[in-house]
């Protein structure tokens, strides 16, 4: 079964590295791309649900979490699970009043953990 | 037996009382009867002598002839000896009427009585009975005829005594009979008595002095159906109802008793406690003057202390002033200095984070991308410089991860989100997260953690701190079959983890430096394995949590183990 | 408790038979009987000369039909006898009995009117009549008119004297002192006959060749001498008198039945 999975990154090293790495590693797996939080919603408001978004916190305009309240406010995405990529490993826990994401994974990572976790938060799902 | 007695008694002397009035009565009117028909008897038989008498005397010369008269009278007496006395009464010169013969000379020349007048005059006959003591006689006055006329009296004393002492005899005798007839019928009347009375009576009393020594089982048990039978009935029922009575009684009294001793136990318990207090009480007072009195000798040094204070108090305004003018100096240089400090941590921090961001950033499609290329290359140099490159780029990305963690971790600004966390499920969640690199070092896991032990940490950080223990603990388990084991056990709100492996153990020197920056226990291993920086990681989050964290070792080879320790927590506050 | 019954019956049944026995109190005593009771013994007086109402035996005692009734009267007195002999004379009787020297005297003496004043006399005891005694072998005198111009021999003083003087010249009649005199004397047929009591009758011809003839013919009548005025005591012997032991005594001495 292919698994869809939207990355959300500022950086396009990153959302190279993602796509090419799991991509390429993973036949089963789809990577679709977004370079902001703007296009991440657009694109999911043109009905490209993925199976799961990673969403980078870092990112100017719209910042991650900013972007998550967004999908989680909406009724259609609130289901979809997401997963912070981060750099920063601050504060992850709940801003007053905010969404959690479902899970996080600390950058620089393998794409075989990143693996791991997309599909430990799937099994979840 | 005084009932007996005395009611017996009564009754005895009563019908005795009657008996004696019944029998004096019938007596006399026996004798009175009796004595009457002997009268009568005599009476007649003296009449008869009387006319006799007369009859011999039949002219006034023979009356003249006292000589002739006297042994008449005397020749009469003789043949009859029932009478005793004759005498004769002529009248003389008066006409009074005297006894002219007779036969007791004495009488001789006496004045008849008023009887002879009465006979004389009327020729009346009289009997005049005499009885003086136990000699009875009866006199018969009788007028004395001669051709037909009354010419004097004359009396006849009859003895009586024969018959009477016949009748006294007789009386006798009766009252004998008759005082043994009495006394045959008072036993008999005594003993119907005794059966019909007294022994009923005294079954009554028996019965009531059995009650009145308490005994409510005595019953009267009499036959008959008269009064006494019915009072028998009415008794049994009273003491039915008696015994009735008592058993309730007794069982009302025993309940009261119960709760009366009850209340005493505590009335004693009361005054017991009572009079400790008292006790404790005095105690007090006595200690209270005590203190009274050092008070009051407190209070006069104190008095003097104050005159001393209120001089210093003035002193001390003036320099207070100093030091408040001071102290709002310092206080606005110091707040100036914290702003400062204040700016230069936050610029710190904010540097930093952004000298993380990017450094990782790089990094990433070095870590993510790198090995896949080494994969695929299938020239071996290439392969072997790709190998040297990913080590190298993997050491960068420890390094610069634990370093910014080390760094957050100093800074006093890291805030730090406590909530309740499940230990064995954090624990899996990292086991989990891991399980490429347990995979691929052909380490087994086992979480002895119970389900039901929680924390009270930050979840990232404790996170953290689980992954570089297992990244340790990993690191220094090389072969093949390692197992790592995780524990935890909660004891006065203090939970203790245990992270055991089975590598390659640690010397005592070893122990207490492995928790330094920079420190590698294993001086064979390459330089570039490993950043030094971990355990000292696992240390600061301990810390800052509250908790220690040290580490055990049975000796090299023989594994080690790393302990710590965190607020335990509830379920309730779970994340 | 029946014990005790019977001993209060008992008590009840005693005081009644004593009280019973009690109606027979004695009076308050006469001085006289309190004396003769006192001194415990009755003096009798009599003249021993006449057998057999009073004489005296072989031992010289006085005994008689006459000391046998004072004995009777002693009985009732309860007292003793004691008996003084007196030679017969009515005014050393009267003295006697005066001067209390004796209580009684009994002594064979006819009731008279004379005597009557001089003493008292108890109811009659013993009714002896005179009779005539000859010798066993005389036929003539049977009745007292057959005693005319006969000698006829009597003891002085006495009322057989009187009577003979009825039937026969004066000078035909011997007072003798004692009939025991006139006795040898018609024994010896100087007299013809004696009048003399029927009782001394029977005592003079026992044992002798004389007899009574015929019944008595007159009547006397004896009685029992009292000092005038001792009723009580009388009362007491006419009691005795009448009770009939006379009667009795005198078929012991002289079986007569009168």
């Amino acid at each position: 079964m292919v698994k869809t999975v939207m990355v959300v990154d500022d950086d396009p090293s990153i959302i190279y590295t993602v796509k090419q790495g799991l991509e390429g590693s993973y036949p089963d797996y789809k990577v679709i791309t977004a370079e902001d939080g703007r296009e991440c919603l657009d694109m999911l408001g043109k009905r490209q649900i993925p199976d799961i978004i990673l969403l980078d916190i870092m990112m100017p305009d719209m910042s991650g979490w900013e972007t998550l309240d967004k999908i989680k406010k909406n009724p259609s995405w609130r289901n979809i699970p997401v997963v912070f990529l981060t750099a920063r490993t601050d504060r992850v826990a709940k801003d007053a009043g905010g969404f959690l994401a479902d899970d996080y994974i600390e950058k620089p990572f393998k794409i075989p953990e990143l693996k791991q976790r997309i599909d430990k938060v799937l099994k979840i799902k | 037996m005084k009932i007996n007695f005395s009611l017996s008694i009564k009754l005895t002397l009563l019908v005795l009382l009657i008996s004696a009035v019944v029998i004096f009565s019938i007596t006399y009117i026996n004798v009175t009867e009796e004595t009457k028909f002997f009268e009568n008897a005599y009476a007649e038989k003296a009449t008869a002598l009387t006319q006799a008498f007369n009859a011999n005397i039949l002219s006034r010369s023979q009356l003249e002839d006292k000589s002739n008269l006297l042994t008449y009278i005397t020749k009469y007496i003789y043949r009859n000896p029932e009478i005793l006395e004759i005498d004769i009464n002529l009248p003389d010169n008066q006409g009074k009427l005297t006894t002219v013969v007779s036969s007791n000379s004495d009488s001789v020349g006496n004045s008849a009585s008023n009887y002879h007048h009465s006979s004389y005059e009327t020729g009346n006959v009289y009997r005049i009975p005499i009885h003086n003591g136990d000699s009875h006689s009866l006199t018969i006055v009788t007028p004395l005829y001669l051709s037909g006329k009354i010419v004097g009296t004359y009396d006849m004393v009859f003895s009586m005594n024969k018959a009477y002492l016949t009748l006294d005899d007789q009386m006798r005798n009766l009252i004998i009979l008759s005082t043994i007839g009495l006394f045959l019928l008072v036993i008999n009347f005594l003993y119907a008595l005794r059966r019909i009375i007294v022994k009923p009576i005294t079954t009554f009393v028996d019965a009531t002095k059995m009650i009145g020594k308490g005994n409510l089982d005595a019953r009267i048990k009499i036959d008959s159906r008269d009064e006494l039978g019915k009072l028998a009935s009415a008794f049994n029922n009273m003491t039915d109802d008696l015994k009735q009575s008592r058993a309730e009684i007794e069982k009302y009294s025993k309940t009261l008793e119960k709760q009366v001793s009850e209340r005493t136990k505590e009335l004693e318990e009361s005054k017991e406690e009572l009079k400790l207090k008292v006790e404790a009480l005095e105690e007090n007072k006595a200690a209270m003057l005590n203190i009274m009195l050092d008070l009051k000798k407190t209070i006069s040094d104190l008095e003097e202390a104050k005159k001393h204070i209120n001089i210093q108090n003035v002193e001390l305004k003036a320099a207070h002033e100093k030091l408040f003018l001071l102290n709002k100096d310092l206080e606005s240089k110091v707040k100036e200095r914290t702003a400062e400090v204040e700016n230069l941590l936050r610029q710190k921090d904010e540097f930093i984070g952004q000298l993380g961001h990017d450094l990782k950033n790089p990094l990433t499609p070095l870590v993510g991308l790198l090995p896949m290329l080494e994969e695929k290359e299938k020239d071996p140099k290439t392969k072997e410089h790709l190998g040297v490159i990913i080590r190298n780029v993997e050491y960068m990305r420890d390094l610069v991860i634990k370093t910014l963690q080390l760094a957050r971790l100093n800074s006093p600004r890291t805030a730090f989100d406590i909530h309740d966390i499940n230990l064995q499920e954090e624990f899996n969640n990292v086991f989990e997260n891991q399980q490429i690199l347990l995979k691929n070092n052909n380490i087994v896991v086992e979480n002895n953690i119970r389900e039901d032990i929680f924390v009270k940490a930050d979840k990232l950080r404790l996170e953290e701190l689980i992954s570089n223990l297992l990244a340790n603990a990993v690191k220094y388990t090389v072969d093949a079959k390692g197992k790592i084991i995780v524990d935890a056990d909660k004891k006065n709100g203090i939970v203790t983890i245990s992270v055991s492996d089975t590598g390659i153990g640690m010397t005592e020197d070893q122990l207490g430096r492995i928790f330094d920056e920079f420190y590698k226990a294993d001086g064979s291993r390459h330089e570039m394995d490993s950043s030094g920086l971990g355990l000292t990681i696992c240390k600061r989050i301990v810390e800052r949590h509250g908790g220690r964290i040290w580490a055990e070792s049975l000796g090299k080879g023989k594994g080690s183990t790393i302990y710590f320790t965190l607020n335990g927590g509830d379920e309730k506050d779970k994340e | 408790m029946d014990k005790k019954i019977i001993f209060l019956a008992g008590i009840c049944i005693f005081l009644l038979v004593s009280f019973s026995g009690c109606t027979q109190q004695e009076n308050e005593m006469d001085p006289t009987i309190k004396r003769i009771q006192d001194a415990g013994v009755l003096k009798v007086g009599t003249s021993a000369d006449y057998e057999p109402l009073e004489y005296l035996d072989e031992n010289d005692n006085i005994v008689g039909y006459d000391i046998d009734i004072a004995a009777e009267i002693a009985d009732e007195l309860d007292v003793s006898l004691y008996v003084i002999n007196i030679p017969f004379n009515m005014t050393d009787f009267t003295n006697a009995l005066n001067n209390g020297e004796v209580d009684i005297v009994i002594s064979a003496i006819t009731i008279t009117p004379e005597r009557s004043e001089q003493v008292l006399f108890s109811n009659a005891y013993l009714n002896a009549g005179q009779v005539i005694i000859v010798n066993k072998t005389n036929q003539d005198i049977i009745f007292p008119e057959d005693l005319k111009n006969k000698t006829v021999g009597v003891q002085s003083g006495t009322t057989s004297e009187e009577e003979a003087l009825k039937y026969t010249n004066s000078t035909l009649i011997i007072g003798y002192d004692n009939y025991m005199m006139a006795r040898d004397d018609l024994l010896a047929g100087l007299i013809d006959a004696i009048i003399i009591d029927y009782p001394a009758g029977v005592g003079l011809t026992k044992n002798t060749d004389l007899k009574i003839v015929g019944d008595p013919f007159t009547d006397e009548l004896y009685g029992i001498a009292l000092k005038k005025g001792e009723q009580a005591l009388k009362i007491k012997i006419d009691t005795v008198i009448a009770s009939g032991k006379p009667r009795e005594l005198e078929n012991e001495w002289f079986g007569i039945t009168d």
